[in-house]
Protein backbone atom coordinates (compact mmCIF):
# COMPACT_ATOMS: atom_id res chain seq x y z
CA UNK A 1 0.00 0.00 0.00
CA UNK A 2 1.35 3.41 -0.89
CA UNK A 3 2.03 5.95 1.80
CA UNK A 4 -0.78 8.15 0.51
CA UNK A 5 -3.36 5.36 0.61
CA UNK A 6 -2.26 4.49 4.11
CA UNK A 7 -2.65 8.07 5.31
CA UNK A 8 -6.07 8.25 3.61
CA UNK A 9 -7.19 4.97 5.20
CA UNK A 10 -6.05 6.10 8.63
CA UNK A 11 -7.93 9.38 8.26
CA UNK A 12 -11.05 7.52 7.12
CA UNK A 13 -10.81 5.48 10.33
CA UNK A 14 -10.28 8.65 12.37
CA UNK A 15 -13.38 10.29 10.87
CA UNK A 16 -15.36 7.02 11.07
CA UNK A 17 -17.90 7.51 8.23
CA UNK A 18 -20.27 4.83 9.54
CA UNK A 19 -20.53 6.60 12.89
CA UNK A 20 -21.18 9.89 11.07
CA UNK A 21 -23.89 8.32 8.88
CA UNK A 22 -25.72 6.86 11.84
CA UNK A 23 -25.55 10.04 13.94
CA UNK A 24 -28.77 11.79 12.78
CA UNK A 25 -31.97 10.61 14.50
CA UNK A 26 -33.80 7.72 12.77
CA UNK A 27 -35.83 8.87 9.80
CA UNK A 28 -34.20 12.28 9.56
CA UNK A 29 -32.64 13.37 6.27
CA UNK A 30 -30.24 16.30 6.45
CA UNK A 31 -30.50 19.12 3.94
CA UNK A 32 -27.85 19.47 1.26
CA UNK A 33 -26.86 22.83 2.79
CA UNK A 34 -26.08 21.25 6.14
CA UNK A 35 -24.10 18.41 4.60
CA UNK A 36 -22.09 20.70 2.31
CA UNK A 37 -21.57 23.17 5.15
CA UNK A 38 -20.34 20.45 7.50
CA UNK A 39 -18.00 19.12 4.81
CA UNK A 40 -16.60 22.59 4.12
CA UNK A 41 -16.07 23.33 7.81
CA UNK A 42 -14.32 20.00 8.39
CA UNK A 43 -12.21 20.29 5.24
CA UNK A 44 -11.02 23.73 6.32
CA UNK A 45 -10.31 22.60 9.91
CA UNK A 46 -8.43 19.41 8.98
CA UNK A 47 -6.74 21.11 6.03
CA UNK A 48 -5.45 23.92 8.24
CA UNK A 49 -4.27 21.40 10.83
CA UNK A 50 -2.26 19.60 8.14
CA UNK A 51 -0.92 22.73 6.45
CA UNK A 52 0.06 24.40 9.72
CA UNK A 53 1.27 21.17 11.35
CA UNK A 54 4.95 22.11 11.47
CA UNK A 55 4.15 25.55 12.85
CA UNK A 56 1.78 24.08 15.42
CA UNK A 57 4.42 21.61 16.62
CA UNK A 58 7.08 24.29 16.60
CA UNK A 59 4.79 26.55 18.63
CA UNK A 60 4.20 23.75 21.09
CA UNK A 61 7.95 23.06 21.22
CA UNK A 62 7.30 19.40 20.45
CA UNK A 63 9.08 17.11 17.99
CA UNK A 64 6.92 15.31 15.38
CA UNK A 65 8.08 11.96 16.78
CA UNK A 66 6.82 12.92 20.23
CA UNK A 67 3.53 14.22 18.85
CA UNK A 68 3.06 10.85 17.13
CA UNK A 69 2.82 9.21 20.55
CA UNK A 70 0.20 11.71 21.76
CA UNK A 71 -1.76 11.42 18.50
CA UNK A 72 -1.69 7.64 18.88
CA UNK A 73 -3.16 7.92 22.36
CA UNK A 74 -5.92 10.23 21.07
CA UNK A 75 -6.72 7.75 18.27
CA UNK A 76 -6.82 4.88 20.76
CA UNK A 77 -9.26 6.76 22.99
CA UNK A 78 -11.36 7.74 19.95
CA UNK A 79 -11.33 4.15 18.73
CA UNK A 80 -12.33 2.89 22.15
CA UNK A 81 -15.28 5.28 22.27
CA UNK A 82 -16.33 4.21 18.77
CA UNK A 83 -16.23 0.55 19.76
CA UNK A 84 -18.28 1.38 22.85
CA UNK A 85 -20.84 3.69 21.23
CA UNK A 86 -21.00 2.19 17.74
CA UNK A 87 -23.54 3.99 15.59
CA UNK A 88 -25.44 5.71 18.39
CA UNK A 89 -27.43 8.75 17.21
CA UNK A 90 -26.11 12.13 18.28
CA UNK A 91 -28.58 14.22 20.29
CA UNK A 92 -28.06 17.25 18.13
CA UNK A 93 -29.53 19.81 17.71
CA UNK A 94 -30.03 18.77 14.06
CA UNK A 95 -32.50 21.49 13.09
CA UNK A 96 -31.37 24.55 11.13
CA UNK A 97 -28.21 25.42 9.26
CA UNK A 98 -26.20 25.53 12.47
CA UNK A 99 -26.17 21.71 12.43
CA UNK A 100 -23.47 21.99 9.76
CA UNK A 101 -21.13 23.36 12.42
CA UNK A 102 -22.44 21.42 15.39
CA UNK A 103 -22.82 18.48 15.61
CA UNK A 104 -21.95 17.54 12.01
CA UNK A 105 -18.84 19.69 11.58
CA UNK A 106 -17.58 18.96 15.03
CA UNK A 107 -17.45 16.59 16.80
CA UNK A 108 -18.68 14.16 14.08
CA UNK A 109 -16.46 15.01 11.10
CA UNK A 110 -13.71 16.90 12.92
CA UNK A 111 -13.00 14.42 15.68
CA UNK A 112 -10.11 14.87 18.11
CA UNK A 113 -8.55 11.84 16.44
CA UNK A 114 -8.90 13.32 12.95
CA UNK A 115 -7.39 16.61 14.14
CA UNK A 116 -4.46 14.93 15.89
CA UNK A 117 -3.90 12.62 12.92
CA UNK A 118 -3.96 15.55 10.48
CA UNK A 119 -1.30 17.39 12.49
CA UNK A 120 0.83 14.28 12.92
CA UNK A 121 0.57 13.07 9.30
CA UNK A 122 0.93 16.63 8.03
CA UNK A 123 4.25 16.94 9.86
CA UNK A 124 5.45 13.45 8.90
CA UNK A 125 4.12 12.95 5.37
CA UNK A 126 3.54 16.48 4.11
CA UNK A 127 0.46 18.69 3.94
CA UNK A 128 -0.60 17.80 0.38
CA UNK A 129 -0.96 14.07 1.01
CA UNK A 130 -2.68 14.68 4.31
CA UNK A 131 -5.14 17.23 2.93
CA UNK A 132 -6.01 14.89 0.05
CA UNK A 133 -6.38 12.02 2.50
CA UNK A 134 -8.65 14.12 4.69
CA UNK A 135 -10.76 15.12 1.67
CA UNK A 136 -11.21 11.45 0.78
CA UNK A 137 -12.19 10.61 4.36
CA UNK A 138 -14.67 13.47 4.52
CA UNK A 139 -16.12 12.63 1.09
CA UNK A 140 -16.70 9.04 2.14
CA UNK A 141 -18.30 10.24 5.36
CA UNK A 142 -20.70 12.77 3.83
CA UNK A 143 -21.45 10.41 0.90
CA UNK A 144 -22.49 7.73 3.34
CA UNK A 145 -24.41 10.29 5.39
CA UNK A 146 -26.35 11.48 2.34
CA UNK A 147 -26.99 8.01 0.97
CA UNK A 148 -27.70 6.01 4.11
CA UNK A 149 -28.97 8.47 6.70
CA UNK A 150 -31.61 6.81 8.83
CA UNK A 151 -31.23 3.46 7.03
CA UNK A 152 -29.15 0.32 7.47
CA UNK A 153 -28.67 1.18 11.16
CA UNK A 154 -27.52 -2.27 12.34
CA UNK A 155 -24.99 -2.45 9.51
CA UNK A 156 -23.69 1.08 10.18
CA UNK A 157 -23.50 0.33 13.88
CA UNK A 158 -21.39 -2.76 13.25
CA UNK A 159 -19.14 -0.99 10.76
CA UNK A 160 -18.65 1.96 13.15
CA UNK A 161 -17.50 -0.43 15.91
CA UNK A 162 -15.16 -2.32 13.58
CA UNK A 163 -13.74 1.02 12.41
CA UNK A 164 -13.21 1.91 16.08
CA UNK A 165 -11.26 -1.30 16.52
CA UNK A 166 -9.18 -0.44 13.48
CA UNK A 167 -8.57 3.02 14.93
CA UNK A 168 -7.27 1.50 18.15
CA UNK A 169 -4.82 -0.60 16.15
CA UNK A 170 -3.71 2.47 14.18
CA UNK A 171 -3.28 4.38 17.43
CA UNK A 172 -1.15 1.62 18.94
CA UNK A 173 0.96 1.60 15.78
CA UNK A 174 1.42 5.35 15.97
CA UNK A 175 2.50 5.16 19.63
CA UNK A 176 4.99 2.40 18.89
CA UNK A 177 6.26 4.32 15.87
CA UNK A 178 6.73 7.46 17.96
CA UNK A 179 8.55 5.62 20.72
CA UNK A 180 10.79 3.78 18.27
CA UNK A 181 11.58 6.86 16.19
CA UNK A 182 14.78 8.72 16.80
CA UNK B 1 -26.32 24.53 19.49
CA UNK B 2 -24.02 26.96 21.29
CA UNK B 3 -24.32 25.07 24.56
CA UNK B 4 -23.49 21.72 22.97
CA UNK B 5 -20.59 23.20 21.08
CA UNK B 6 -19.16 24.89 24.17
CA UNK B 7 -19.49 21.67 26.12
CA UNK B 8 -17.68 19.74 23.37
CA UNK B 9 -14.95 22.36 23.18
CA UNK B 10 -14.56 22.32 26.96
CA UNK B 11 -14.08 18.55 26.98
CA UNK B 12 -11.55 18.85 24.15
CA UNK B 13 -9.66 21.58 25.99
CA UNK B 14 -9.42 19.50 29.15
CA UNK B 15 -8.10 16.59 27.06
CA UNK B 16 -5.60 18.87 25.34
CA UNK B 17 -4.42 20.24 28.70
CA UNK B 18 -3.92 16.71 30.04
CA UNK B 19 -1.89 15.81 26.95
CA UNK B 20 0.13 19.01 27.20
CA UNK B 21 1.18 18.35 30.78
CA UNK B 22 2.00 14.70 30.17
CA UNK B 23 3.00 13.50 26.71
CA UNK B 24 3.32 16.89 25.05
CA UNK B 25 5.57 18.79 27.45
CA UNK B 26 7.81 21.02 25.33
CA UNK B 27 11.31 19.80 24.58
CA UNK B 28 13.83 22.05 26.29
CA UNK B 29 17.10 21.96 24.37
CA UNK B 30 19.40 24.79 25.52
CA UNK B 31 21.49 26.34 22.77
CA UNK B 32 25.05 25.07 22.56
CA UNK B 33 27.93 25.94 20.25
CA UNK B 34 30.90 23.78 19.30
CA UNK B 35 33.04 26.12 21.37
CA UNK B 36 30.89 25.91 24.49
CA UNK B 37 30.57 22.14 24.10
CA UNK B 38 34.35 21.82 23.99
CA UNK B 39 34.68 24.23 26.91
CA UNK B 40 32.33 22.01 28.91
CA UNK B 41 34.48 18.98 28.11
CA UNK B 42 37.59 20.86 29.24
CA UNK B 43 35.93 21.97 32.48
CA UNK B 44 35.03 18.36 33.11
CA UNK B 45 38.63 17.29 32.51
CA UNK B 46 39.67 20.02 34.93
CA UNK B 47 37.49 18.44 37.62
CA UNK B 48 39.10 15.05 36.98
CA UNK B 49 42.61 16.52 37.13
CA UNK B 50 41.88 18.28 40.42
CA UNK B 51 40.32 15.09 41.77
CA UNK B 52 43.38 12.94 41.02
CA UNK B 53 45.27 11.52 43.98
CA UNK B 54 49.06 10.98 44.09
CA UNK B 55 48.77 7.26 43.21
CA UNK B 56 46.93 8.05 39.97
CA UNK B 57 43.42 7.20 41.20
CA UNK B 58 40.65 9.79 41.32
CA UNK B 59 38.15 11.03 43.88
CA UNK B 60 35.34 8.57 43.30
CA UNK B 61 32.41 10.53 44.63
CA UNK B 62 31.77 13.93 46.18
CA UNK B 63 28.77 15.19 48.14
CA UNK B 64 28.45 18.97 47.98
CA UNK B 65 25.80 19.10 50.69
CA UNK B 66 28.08 17.53 53.28
CA UNK B 67 31.36 18.44 51.53
CA UNK B 68 32.51 14.84 51.92
CA UNK B 69 34.07 12.18 49.71
CA UNK B 70 32.99 8.61 50.44
CA UNK B 71 36.01 6.39 49.98
CA UNK B 72 34.55 3.90 47.51
CA UNK B 73 36.31 2.96 44.26
CA UNK B 74 35.66 1.17 40.98
CA UNK B 75 38.38 -0.03 38.63
CA UNK B 76 36.20 -0.08 35.53
CA UNK B 77 35.33 3.57 36.11
CA UNK B 78 38.99 4.38 36.75
CA UNK B 79 39.83 2.99 33.33
CA UNK B 80 36.88 4.81 31.78
CA UNK B 81 37.80 8.19 33.25
CA UNK B 82 41.39 7.80 32.06
CA UNK B 83 40.17 6.82 28.60
CA UNK B 84 38.00 9.95 28.42
CA UNK B 85 41.02 12.13 29.20
CA UNK B 86 42.92 10.46 26.35
CA UNK B 87 39.96 11.18 24.06
CA UNK B 88 40.35 14.86 24.88
CA UNK B 89 44.09 14.61 24.30
CA UNK B 90 43.40 12.93 20.94
CA UNK B 91 41.24 15.93 20.08
CA UNK B 92 44.28 18.14 20.51
CA UNK B 93 44.29 19.12 24.19
CA UNK B 94 47.62 17.76 25.40
CA UNK B 95 47.30 19.49 28.79
CA UNK B 96 45.41 16.47 30.11
CA UNK B 97 48.10 13.96 29.12
CA UNK B 98 49.96 14.18 32.41
CA UNK B 99 46.82 13.39 34.42
CA UNK B 100 45.85 10.61 32.05
CA UNK B 101 49.34 9.11 32.12
CA UNK B 102 49.21 9.01 35.93
CA UNK B 103 45.88 7.22 35.64
CA UNK B 104 47.45 4.80 33.17
CA UNK B 105 50.42 4.36 35.52
CA UNK B 106 48.04 3.12 38.22
CA UNK B 107 46.62 0.55 35.80
CA UNK B 108 50.05 -0.59 34.63
CA UNK B 109 51.06 -1.05 38.28
CA UNK B 110 48.02 -3.28 38.77
CA UNK B 111 48.41 -5.52 35.75
CA UNK B 112 47.86 -9.24 35.99
CA UNK B 113 49.72 -11.36 33.46
CA UNK B 114 48.90 -14.90 32.42
CA UNK B 115 50.48 -16.74 29.48
CA UNK B 116 50.68 -14.16 26.70
CA UNK B 117 47.97 -11.79 27.90
CA UNK B 118 47.43 -9.06 30.48
CA UNK B 119 44.50 -7.56 32.31
CA UNK B 120 43.79 -4.67 34.69
CA UNK B 121 43.28 -6.55 37.92
CA UNK B 122 41.64 -6.08 41.28
CA UNK B 123 42.49 -8.17 44.33
CA UNK B 124 40.76 -11.38 43.32
CA UNK B 125 39.88 -11.07 39.67
CA UNK B 126 40.48 -9.46 36.33
CA UNK B 127 37.38 -7.67 35.09
CA UNK B 128 36.65 -7.64 31.39
CA UNK B 129 35.35 -4.05 31.53
CA UNK B 130 38.40 -2.69 33.33
CA UNK B 131 40.77 -4.37 30.88
CA UNK B 132 38.72 -3.32 27.87
CA UNK B 133 38.54 0.33 28.91
CA UNK B 134 42.26 0.27 29.71
CA UNK B 135 42.85 -0.95 26.16
CA UNK B 136 40.49 1.71 24.80
CA UNK B 137 42.44 4.32 26.76
CA UNK B 138 45.84 3.07 25.61
CA UNK B 139 44.67 3.24 22.00
CA UNK B 140 43.22 6.73 22.47
CA UNK B 141 46.65 7.66 23.85
CA UNK B 142 48.21 6.23 20.69
CA UNK B 143 45.86 8.42 18.69
CA UNK B 144 46.77 11.46 20.79
CA UNK B 145 50.54 11.05 20.84
CA UNK B 146 51.45 8.66 18.01
CA UNK B 147 53.73 7.16 20.66
CA UNK B 148 54.15 3.41 20.13
CA UNK B 149 55.63 2.57 23.56
CA UNK B 150 52.39 0.91 24.68
CA UNK B 151 51.70 -1.03 21.45
CA UNK B 152 52.84 -4.33 22.94
CA UNK B 153 50.79 -3.66 26.07
CA UNK B 154 47.78 -3.00 23.83
CA UNK B 155 48.30 -6.38 22.18
CA UNK B 156 48.59 -8.07 25.57
CA UNK B 157 45.40 -6.42 26.77
CA UNK B 158 43.57 -7.33 23.58
CA UNK B 159 44.67 -10.94 23.98
CA UNK B 160 43.33 -10.66 27.53
CA UNK B 161 39.93 -9.85 26.04
CA UNK B 162 40.17 -12.84 23.71
CA UNK B 163 40.97 -15.07 26.71
CA UNK B 164 37.46 -14.27 27.92
CA UNK B 165 35.74 -14.36 24.51
CA UNK B 166 33.38 -17.25 23.79
CA UNK B 167 32.89 -18.82 20.34
CA UNK B 168 29.65 -16.88 19.76
CA UNK B 169 31.45 -13.55 20.22
CA UNK B 170 30.20 -12.91 23.74
CA UNK B 171 32.57 -12.49 26.68
CA UNK B 172 32.80 -13.89 30.17
CA UNK B 173 33.00 -11.04 32.64
CA UNK B 174 35.79 -12.07 35.01
CA UNK B 175 38.96 -14.10 35.33
CA UNK B 176 39.53 -15.76 38.70
CA UNK B 177 43.16 -15.02 39.62
CA UNK B 178 43.47 -17.72 42.28
CA UNK B 179 42.09 -20.53 40.14
CA UNK B 180 43.59 -19.17 36.95
CA UNK B 181 40.44 -19.57 34.92
CA UNK B 182 37.44 -17.52 33.83
CA UNK B 183 34.40 -17.47 36.10
CA UNK B 184 31.83 -19.39 34.04
CA UNK B 185 28.34 -18.22 33.11
CA UNK B 186 28.87 -14.61 34.10
CA UNK B 187 28.58 -11.98 31.41
CA UNK B 188 28.18 -8.21 31.58
CA UNK B 189 25.94 -6.12 29.39
CA UNK B 190 28.29 -3.17 29.87
CA UNK B 191 31.67 -4.83 29.40
CA UNK B 192 30.82 -6.67 26.19
CA UNK B 193 30.50 -3.41 24.28
CA UNK B 194 33.63 -2.03 25.91
CA UNK B 195 35.59 -5.05 24.72
CA UNK B 196 33.99 -4.84 21.28
CA UNK B 197 35.14 -1.24 20.87
CA UNK B 198 38.65 -2.20 21.99
CA UNK B 199 38.88 -4.89 19.33
CA UNK B 200 37.67 -2.53 16.60
CA UNK B 201 40.29 0.02 17.66
CA UNK B 202 42.96 -2.71 17.54
CA UNK B 203 42.03 -3.28 13.91
CA UNK B 204 42.51 0.43 13.20
CA UNK B 205 46.07 0.44 14.54
CA UNK B 206 47.10 -3.10 13.63
CA UNK B 207 45.04 -3.97 10.54
CA UNK B 208 47.15 -6.94 9.50
CA UNK B 209 46.76 -8.81 12.77
CA UNK B 210 43.20 -10.08 12.34
CA UNK B 211 41.49 -8.34 15.26
CA UNK B 212 38.57 -7.54 12.99
CA UNK B 213 37.46 -11.19 12.92
CA UNK B 214 36.99 -11.24 16.68
CA UNK B 215 35.31 -7.83 16.60
CA UNK B 216 32.85 -8.98 13.92
CA UNK B 217 31.91 -12.01 16.01
CA UNK B 218 31.07 -9.71 18.91
CA UNK B 219 29.21 -7.30 16.62
CA UNK B 220 26.98 -10.21 15.60
CA UNK B 221 26.52 -11.32 19.21
CA UNK B 222 25.43 -7.78 20.11
CA UNK B 223 23.18 -7.63 17.07
CA UNK B 224 21.44 -10.96 17.42
CA UNK B 225 21.78 -12.40 20.92
CA UNK B 226 22.87 -10.02 23.66
CA UNK B 227 19.47 -8.52 24.45
CA UNK B 228 17.78 -11.89 24.76
CA UNK B 229 20.66 -13.35 26.78
CA UNK B 230 20.53 -10.39 29.17
CA UNK B 231 16.72 -10.65 29.25
CA UNK B 232 16.43 -7.05 28.16
CA UNK B 233 12.78 -6.11 28.67
CA UNK B 234 12.71 -3.32 26.10
CA UNK B 235 15.48 -4.03 23.61
CA UNK B 236 17.85 -2.77 22.46
CA UNK B 237 19.94 -2.11 25.54
CA UNK B 238 21.12 1.50 25.12
CA UNK B 239 24.77 0.52 24.74
CA UNK B 240 27.01 3.43 23.82
CA UNK B 241 30.07 1.16 23.80
CA UNK B 242 28.49 -0.91 21.05
CA UNK B 243 27.83 2.37 19.22
CA UNK B 244 31.51 3.32 19.59
CA UNK B 245 32.48 0.01 18.05
CA UNK B 246 29.98 0.27 15.22
CA UNK B 247 31.18 3.81 14.51
CA UNK B 248 34.72 2.48 14.34
CA UNK B 249 33.54 -0.20 11.88
CA UNK B 250 31.98 2.42 9.59
CA UNK B 251 34.45 1.85 6.76
CA UNK B 252 34.88 -1.92 7.14
CA UNK B 253 31.75 -1.85 6.61
CA UNK B 254 29.27 -3.49 9.06
CA UNK B 255 26.82 -6.14 7.81
CA UNK B 256 23.19 -5.28 7.01
CA UNK B 257 22.13 -6.84 10.31
CA UNK B 258 24.70 -4.75 12.20
CA UNK B 259 23.31 -1.64 10.49
CA UNK B 260 19.77 -2.60 11.48
CA UNK B 261 21.02 -2.92 15.05
CA UNK B 262 22.80 0.45 14.80
CA UNK B 263 19.57 2.03 13.57
CA UNK B 264 17.67 0.62 16.53
CA UNK B 265 20.35 1.97 18.87
CA UNK B 266 20.06 5.44 17.30
CA UNK B 267 16.29 5.30 17.75
CA UNK B 268 16.65 4.32 21.39
CA UNK B 269 19.21 7.03 22.20
CA UNK B 270 17.10 9.59 20.34
CA UNK B 271 13.99 8.61 22.28
CA UNK B 272 15.85 8.86 25.58
CA UNK B 273 17.09 12.35 24.69
CA UNK B 274 13.57 13.41 23.69
CA UNK B 275 12.11 12.18 26.96
CA UNK B 276 14.90 13.78 28.99
CA UNK B 277 14.35 17.12 27.27
CA UNK B 278 10.74 17.04 28.51
CA UNK B 279 11.83 16.66 32.13
CA UNK B 280 12.20 19.65 34.43
CA UNK B 281 13.84 20.14 37.79
CA UNK B 282 10.51 20.25 39.66
CA UNK B 283 8.42 17.87 41.77
CA UNK B 284 5.57 18.03 39.25
CA UNK B 285 7.80 17.01 36.37
CA UNK B 286 9.43 14.34 38.53
CA UNK B 287 6.00 12.95 39.37
CA UNK B 288 4.88 12.77 35.73
CA UNK B 289 8.11 12.22 33.83
CA UNK B 290 10.54 10.81 36.37
CA UNK B 291 13.77 12.26 37.76
CA UNK B 292 16.22 14.05 35.51
CA UNK B 293 18.96 11.67 34.38
CA UNK B 294 22.40 11.92 35.92
CA UNK B 295 25.23 13.04 33.65
CA UNK B 296 26.68 9.54 33.60
CA UNK B 297 23.41 8.39 32.03
CA UNK B 298 22.68 11.24 29.65
CA UNK B 299 26.33 11.42 28.68
CA UNK B 300 26.21 7.82 27.43
CA UNK B 301 23.20 8.60 25.23
CA UNK B 302 25.00 11.51 23.60
CA UNK B 303 28.18 9.44 23.27
CA UNK B 304 26.15 6.74 21.54
CA UNK B 305 24.60 9.24 19.14
CA UNK B 306 28.00 10.85 18.49
CA UNK B 307 29.37 7.51 17.33
CA UNK B 308 26.28 6.59 15.33
CA UNK B 309 26.45 9.99 13.62
CA UNK B 310 29.86 9.00 12.35
CA UNK B 311 28.36 5.79 10.99
CA UNK B 312 25.40 7.66 9.45
CA UNK B 313 27.75 10.16 7.83
CA UNK B 314 29.76 7.33 6.29
CA UNK B 315 27.31 4.54 5.50
CA UNK B 316 24.51 5.19 2.98
CA UNK B 317 22.30 2.67 4.75
CA UNK B 318 22.07 5.09 7.66
CA UNK B 319 22.32 8.36 5.76
CA UNK B 320 18.63 9.13 6.26
CA UNK B 321 19.24 9.32 10.01
CA UNK B 322 22.19 11.71 9.95
CA UNK B 323 20.28 14.99 10.33
CA UNK B 324 18.02 13.68 13.10
CA UNK B 325 20.97 12.19 14.99
CA UNK B 326 22.72 15.56 14.77
CA UNK B 327 19.58 17.26 16.13
CA UNK B 328 19.45 14.92 19.11
CA UNK B 329 23.19 15.34 19.74
CA UNK B 330 22.64 19.09 19.75
CA UNK B 331 19.83 18.76 22.26
CA UNK B 332 21.71 16.34 24.53
CA UNK B 333 24.90 18.41 24.49
CA UNK B 334 22.85 21.53 25.21
CA UNK B 335 21.26 19.92 28.25
CA UNK B 336 24.61 18.65 29.51
CA UNK B 337 26.29 22.02 29.09
CA UNK B 338 23.43 23.82 30.82
CA UNK B 339 23.48 21.47 33.82
CA UNK B 340 27.24 21.64 34.42
CA UNK B 341 28.42 23.68 37.42
CA UNK B 342 30.05 26.77 35.96
CA UNK B 343 33.12 28.47 37.46
CA UNK B 344 30.90 31.30 38.71
CA UNK B 345 28.42 28.91 40.33
CA UNK B 346 31.19 26.90 41.94
CA UNK B 347 32.73 30.03 43.47
CA UNK B 348 29.75 30.28 45.80
CA UNK B 349 30.06 26.69 47.07
CA UNK B 350 31.95 25.31 50.07
CA UNK B 351 34.46 23.49 47.87
CA UNK B 352 34.84 25.05 44.42
CA UNK B 353 37.59 22.55 43.54
CA UNK B 354 35.10 19.71 43.73
CA UNK B 355 32.08 21.46 42.31
CA UNK B 356 33.49 23.34 39.32
CA UNK B 357 32.95 21.52 36.04
CA UNK B 358 30.91 18.75 37.66
CA UNK B 359 27.35 17.46 37.34
CA UNK B 360 25.35 16.73 40.47
CA UNK B 361 22.37 14.51 41.13
CA UNK B 362 20.87 14.85 44.60
CA UNK B 363 24.00 16.82 45.54
CA UNK B 364 26.31 13.94 44.62
CA UNK B 365 28.72 13.70 41.71
CA UNK B 366 30.66 10.58 40.77
CA UNK B 367 33.75 10.47 38.60
CA UNK B 368 31.93 8.74 35.75
CA UNK B 369 29.49 11.66 35.57
CA UNK B 370 32.45 13.73 34.44
CA UNK B 371 33.80 10.90 32.25
CA UNK B 372 30.69 10.37 30.15
CA UNK B 373 29.78 14.03 29.94
CA UNK B 374 33.33 14.86 28.86
CA UNK B 375 33.28 12.26 26.06
CA UNK B 376 29.77 13.29 25.04
CA UNK B 377 30.50 17.03 24.82
CA UNK B 378 33.85 16.48 23.15
CA UNK B 379 32.48 14.30 20.37
CA UNK B 380 29.35 16.43 20.05
CA UNK B 381 31.54 19.48 19.38
CA UNK B 382 32.58 17.98 16.00
CA UNK B 383 28.95 17.46 15.00
CA UNK B 384 27.85 20.90 16.19
CA UNK B 385 30.79 22.42 14.35
CA UNK B 386 29.55 20.79 11.13
CA UNK B 387 26.17 22.42 11.69
CA UNK B 388 27.76 25.80 12.35
CA UNK B 389 30.19 25.51 9.42
CA UNK B 390 28.51 23.31 6.81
Amino acid sequence: MTEFLRVALFLVAAVNPAAVASAPPPGMRLSRQVIVGGFAFAAIALGLAAILSSRILSGLGVEPETFRVAAGVVLMVGGGLAVWNGGSPHRGPWEGRGAALFPLGMPLLVTPGALAASISYGADHGAVRTVLGALIALTVAVGLLAGAAGRYRPVLDGVARVTGGLLIAIGVGLVVDGVRAI
Amino acid sequence: MRRGMLLTLSVWLVGAAVLRTTLLMPHLCPAVSAESSLAGARESAGWIARAQLPDGTYTYEYNRETDTEPGDYNLVRHAGVTMALYQLAAAGDSTVLQTADRGLGYMVANLYRHNDWAGFAGVADVQLGATALMLDGVLQRRLATNDSQYDDLARELARGLLALQLPDGSFLNRWDIQNEQPIPNERSKYATGEAFWGLTLMHRFFPAEGWDASARKTADYLTFHRDSYEKQKYPPWADQWAAYGLGEMATWPPSDANIAYARSLAERFGFLIRVESQRRDSWFSELLHGRQARAAGMGTWVEGLDSLHRLAATDPRMADMEAKIAERVDCGAGMLAARQVSPAQSATTANPTRTRGAWFTNDVTRMDDQQHALSALLNAAYIIDRRENP
